[in-house]
């Protein structure tokens, strides 16, 4: 049994949300609400504050980023406190890449092996592709080869033919 | 390959913590046609259209619904049959069911509609389930559209009753309510059968789109009577199944026999996917691989002339010592069960309401809120929270913001027959 952070209700090993108050069972941090929202930046649909620091724990949480697989909208769950190599796996040639489109039709999609770079350094994700036979675009636009390419949230990314969109995770604490 | 429908599952955790409790894990189901070499011949369609032309009709909406229709008229084929029934105090046949050749015809008698009077829903109703059975056919879909902008008075449990007769026979309902004066109970009471749904259309603009898409919807089905049951081992226990893609729709589950449940789920287009979430309490079990449900899929493919097809997938659980385990949960099934939550939390601060309780129903609506932030709507976040405090301060909500939570959360708002629909805004 668990104990629900938010109602304190024992809920079943497992269970993601408070079947009883709908609280996240998993990332519990203190009792979440709507209440601490910030209804302005919804508003304007600015995804991050304009200005001002980040608290030690939004930067922290801001390495985690979510790629959803446009067409079977599949999310991939990425921690980018390192670089991360986007492309196919190849057990015969030893190449694993983190983040394998493999699965998600990489192969038909003419995904590279080594495809792409995806990072987050002082505050900007950045995608760089690794001269890839068949390109990597971002929003539609071929970028450069070997050049960091910055990134927002909501951008696509499309490998070869296979589109990802990026989604910054704890964009409006 | 031959023609048939392609099963997925995905688990919360595939890798369980042994231990002396029970657990509980999701099962996301995922299900899209396959091996459809060349499209399937169309399943003939009988659509019956039910137009609301009370006087509120007047201007814009009716204008657009007239439009719609006669755009529908042109998507529909020689085998289709098309019959449209109007009512305001009383009920008309405007086009009698007949096949879809003389569209000219048609759409002059469309041209022809006007604006009046009342609201009485029963009597269109039952003019239209008359209509939608005059044809015989073989095969085919056949299918009543309701499109309505008010409330009716005294007749509501006629409504519900023809409905209910059609369905029974295999005709499928699509209610559309337009504007913010309609009774959403009654349509979400009418439609609570697969087969059918109920549907916000917010603006008049949205509604050739979504006439168009229903019937682009309606003449790409391939699978019909889709049944699942689903076995699970003794001690375990199925707790909820419900639709979550393309929209969400709790399903009624019956437990046939011992820990045997079977669930009816309609006919499928051919198009996009159809997912489904399960919650199953896994029972203590010892280190090693093991099977916890037997799912089996039976269907007909009248198009391809197949019936009683099945597909069966068995889902297992690995349990490990705890130290083996991590708590990672697939982001996939997160994602789904956080929108499915969020619908969950509304439907329980309306009863809240009800009994005016309205501490709670805030509460379940603040928290429906922060699940819809999560999962990228921001938009329907902000009218839940908008909602949530004006029924702390007032003891109610707006019209409005009601039907956009209600049929926001299940997908249900505007043009929702493509599967692409978007999760962020």
């Amino acid at each position: 049994m668990i104990v629900c952070p938010n109602c304190s209700a024992r809920q079943l090993d497992g269970t993601i949300f408070c079947a009883e108050c709908g609280a996240d069972m998993i990332n519990a941090g203190p009792p979440e609400s709507t209440r601490e929202l910030n209804v302005g930046a919804i508003e304007s649909h600015d995804p991050l504050p304009a200005s001002g620091p980040l608290s030690a724990n939004d930067s922290q949480s801001m390495h985690m980023v979510t790629l959803v697989v446009v067409r079977s909208r599949r999310r991939i769950e990425v921690d980018l406190s390192d670089e991360v190599l986007i492309g196919r796996a190849d057990p015969a040639r030893g190449i694993m890449p983190d983040v394998d489109l493999g699965p998600f039709g990489g192969y038909d999609a003419g995904v590279s092996r080594r495809h792409a770079i995806l990072s987050y350094r002082d505050g900007t994700y950045r995608v760089e592709d690794l001269s890839s036979a068949n390109g990597t675009f971002v929003n539609g636009r071929r970028i450069a080869p070997m050049c960091a390419t910055p990134l927002q949230h909501g951008d696509e990314i499309m490998c070869g033919t296979l589109l990802l969109r990026l989604e910054v995770r704890n964009r409006q604490r | 390959m031959t023609p048939g429908i392609n099963l997925q599952q995905t688990l919360s955790r595939t890798t369980l913590a042994v231990s002396d409790e029970p657990q509980l894990i999701y099962v996301l189901l995922e299900a899209h046609a396959e091996g459809l070499a060349q499209q399937l011949p169309k399943l003939p369609l009988n659509l019956c259209l039910v137009i609301d032309r009370s006087s509120s009709m007047r201007g814009e909406r009716l204008m657009q619904v007239k439009d719609a229709a006669a755009r529908i008229v042109d998507q529909l084929g020689q085998d289709d049959y098309f019959s449209l029934v109007v009512f305001n105090d009383r009920a008309d046949v405007v086009i009698p069911a007949q096949r879809a050749i003389k569209k000219a015809d048609m759409k002059a008698a469309i041209a022809q509609i006007e604006a009046a009077g009342g609201t009485e829903m029963a009597q269109g109703m039952a003019l239209a389930l008359q209509e939608v059975q005059r044809p015989f056919l073989t095969r085919g879909i056949s299918r009543i559209i309701l499109l309505t902008d008010g409330r009716t008075y005294g007749d509501e449990s006629r409504c519900v009753e023809i409905a209910r007769r059609g369905q029974s026979r295999g005709i499928g309902l699509t209610a559309l309510g337009i504007g913010t004066e309609w009774n959403e109970d009654l349509l979400e009471t009418m439609t609570a059968s697969e087969n059918s749904r109920a549907q916000y259309i917010a603006t008049a603009q949205d509604v050739v789109k979504v006439f168009a898409d229903e019937v682009k919807r309606l003449h790409s089905i391939f699978a019909q009577q889709v049944h699942l049951s689903i076995e699970t081992r003794p001690g375990a226990l199925l707790r909820s199944l419900d639709q979550v893609r393309p929209f969400i729709a709790p399903i009624t589950i019956v437990e046939e026999a011992e820990r045997r449940w079977a669930a009816n789920l309609g006919d499928w287009p051919d198009t996009g996917v159809q997912g489904f979430l399960l919650e199953v309490v896994v029972p203590p079990l010892p280190i090693g691989d093991h099977p916890v449900l037997r799912l089996t899929l039976r269907y007909h493919l009248p198009g391809a002339n197949l019936r009683d097809q099945s597909r069966e997938l068995l889902v297992r659980v690995s349990m490990r010592p705890a130290e083996e385990v991590a708590h990672h949960v697939d982001a996939t099934v997160r994602h789904w069960l956080e929108r499915l939550v969020a619908y969950r939390l509304q439907a329980s601060a309306w009863k809240h309401a009800a009994e005016g309780r309205f501490e709670e129903a805030s509460e379940r609506l603040q928290m429906a809120g922060t699940r819809m932030l999560n999962v990228g709507d921001t938009a329907l976040a902000q009218t839940l929270q908008q909602e949530a405090t004006r029924i702390l301060r007032n003891g109610t909500v707006s019209e409005e913001g009601r039907k956009r939570i209600r049929f926001g959360t299940r997908g249900l708002m505007g043009s929702v027959a493509s599967d692409d629909r978007e999760t962020m805004t």
